[in-house]
């Protein structure tokens, strides 16, 4: 069939403006953050950058909260990847190899929990935690994210264990090799791509957490980067908006990298669970 | 040998799904059990110590409370319009990319992806930016003055939409394309050579074959975005005069800067009960739409 040049420019020209209006924000936010001030507050704005500086990024980094913030973002999405990876591998592997009693049912359950509104669990998690003495700790956050990313991470690990055949394990367990060195030497290596996939989509949920941050958390120290950012630098009532923009550039920088470099398993992750059922 | 095979326990089994039913069972289980039990309670903050049964007065409080229906009402125009409006766009990007002569699918693909990572408060922080009234963007491209986006009653929920639709539009466009290239070509020929025209190819071939992945997205869209907190909480904290404020925010404030935990419980078992049994429904609906070829 021949296609139409009219149609091909019209096709290309949709394409093209859709993907410039959303990417403009977020080359705006970047543009933003290494404009001096009096540059992000000038009419007409400027498009095109005129004297970089790196002040905005200087000062944050300077403030001493900042610097807290990231730190404790990392090392709450750190732990909660692998607390995810891990139990997610194992209960994946279990309702994709065993069939028993209410598998369907306990599949279907864990799906459902997306379905409990966040806000709800927090009037009784928050008493919990608090009986608990684990108000402003890393185990809160990190049991709170890990519950978030668990359902559809065990969703995606499925369908990865369902595409490898029965038979490969039990020739495993005929050579001799025990169950657990199956799983971990066998099985493992061959679904790497959906390892990957859930390792960041697990890391990118626990990045973006604001709202476990926001209320299981009251100590500056302990503060996460959304809701450190959003405590400290959107508090007062004129924003400085090149010192928000900088802050705002380095919480999305690590997740922008890890896509770009990591893309292909990214998308393909995500898309395999929802177009095989 | 076999009959005791079968009846034999399967440690390993049950050893592999423990760890992630007790992480379950303490995060969500338990905690919806206790709200539904502190919906039925009196149980205030400021008096702590006087907790008792209350004949389903937080009920009565909620279903009497105008407010409570406002919310819910702007809490459906919000889902409502955030889901129809990326689930438009996207199926129209999606089928702009599988455009089967279209080059650089990938880059262009990859390029539309890049909002989905950016964390979502950044997404409001860039917004807000975005919307400001003296030198933001979008009042300098529309001339709009000094007009406030997020400040007017009439605009600040479509500000907020915007930015919800920006964020959260390339994974269902990502979702819809997957499902696209899944629709055979030769049944659209073999439609063409039979004189369907676009639409009715679209109709009656695109739709239904797609159908599974279009219950998928957007019942996860919309049950995620009932509880969208972050983008309202930063933006617009509920305001101007209360048109912003929807499920989530109310049921913070009632908890939590009202103390009255019985009522927000209260309120987040309507909320759980309303969407167990939309999805229900929807599920229903949507699933006789589809075919099986």
């Amino acid at each position: 069939m021949k296609v139409k040049v009219s149609n091909k420019v019209l096709v290309y020209l949709g394409v093209v403006a859709i993907t410039i209006i959303f990417i403009f924000p977020i080359y705006w936010m970047i543009l933003t953050s290494i404009k001096p001030n009096e540059a992000i507050l000038r009419l007409p704005p400027q498009f095109i950058p005129k004297g970089a500086t790196l002040n905005n990024y200087k000062n944050i980094m300077g403030d001493g909260k900042f610097v807290v913030f990231y730190k404790n973002n990392v090392i709450v999405s750190t732990v909660t990847t692998l607390v995810t990876l891990v139990l997610a591998v194992f209960a994946s592997y279990a309702f994709s190899r065993f069939r028993f009693r209410g598998s369907r049912f306990l599949q279907m359950l864990f799906l459902s929990t997306q379905m409990f509104p966040a806000m709800t669990l927090l009037i009784a998690l928050y008493n919990m935690y608090f009986k608990l003495g684990l108000l402003n700790t890393y185990t809160a956050l990190v049991l709170a994210c890990s519950t978030n990313a668990l359902p559809m991470s065990v969703w995606i690990l499925k369908g990865f264990f369902d595409t490898i055949p029965k038979s490969l394990e039990e020739a495993a367990y005929i050579d001799g090799s025990s169950k657990a060195n199956t799983l971990f030497r066998v099985i493992l290596p061959l679904i790497r791509p959906g390892i990957i996939a859930v390792g960041i989509y697990s890391f990118l949920i626990s990045w973006e957490d604001f709202l476990w941050g926001l209320t299981l958390v009251n100590k500056t120290e302990m503060r996460t980067l959304a809701s450190g950012i959003a405590m400290t630098y959107l508090g007062e009532y004129n924003y400085d908006w090149g010192r928000v923009m900088a802050s705002a550039v380095t919480a999305a920088v690590p997740i922008l990298i890890i896509f770009i470099f990591l893309q292909k398993y990214i998308i393909s992750g995500l898309t395999a669970g929802a177009v095989k059922e | 040998m076999n009959a005791r095979k079968k009846t034999k326990i399967n440690w390993f089994m049950i050893i592999l799904l423990a760890p992630a039913l007790m992480l379950l069972s303490i995060t969500i289980v338990v905690p919806v059990v206790t709200v539904i039990g502190m919906s039925f309670m009196r149980y205030n903050l400021m008096d702590i110590n006087n907790i008792a049964w209350n004949n389903f007065q937080n009920y009565k409080d909620v279903l009497q409370d105008a407010q409570f229906f406002a919310t819910f009402g702007r809490t459906l125009t919000y889902v409502v319009s955030t889901v129809c409006i990326q689930f438009i766009i996207g199926l129209t990007v999606a089928m702009l990319l599988n455009t089967r002569w279209l080059r650089g699918q990938k880059i262009f693909r990859g390029l539309l992806f890049l909002p989905w990572t950016i964390p979502s408060l950044v997404v409001a922080v860039v917004w807000m930016f975005t919307f400001q009234p003296q030198y933001g963007i979008v009042n300098y491209l529309f001339q709009l003055g000094n007009y406030s986006m997020l400040g007017n009653p009439g605009t600040a929920m479509l500000s907020v939409v915007i930015s919800a639709v920006w964020k959260q539009m390339p994974l269902m466009m990502i979702m819809l394309l997957s499902g696209l290239q899944t629709v055979p070509e030769d049944l659209k020929e073999a439609a063409s050579i039979d004189g369907a025209t676009g639409w009715q190819k679209f109709h009656a071939i695109t739709i239904p074959f797609i159908m599974p992945v279009i219950k998928t997205v957007t019942l996860t869209s919309i049950v995620s975005n009932f509880q969208m907190f972050v983008l309202f909480f930063t933006m617009t904290g509920g305001g101007p005069v209360r048109v912003t404020t929807t499920l989530p925010l109310y049921t913070y404030e009632t908890a939590f800067s009202g103390f009255n935990m019985g009522k927000g419980a209260a309120v987040g078992v309507c909320w759980l009960g309303f969407l167990v049994i939309f999805s229900t429904v929807y599920n229903k609906v949507l699933a006789a739409k589809e075919v099986q070829y």
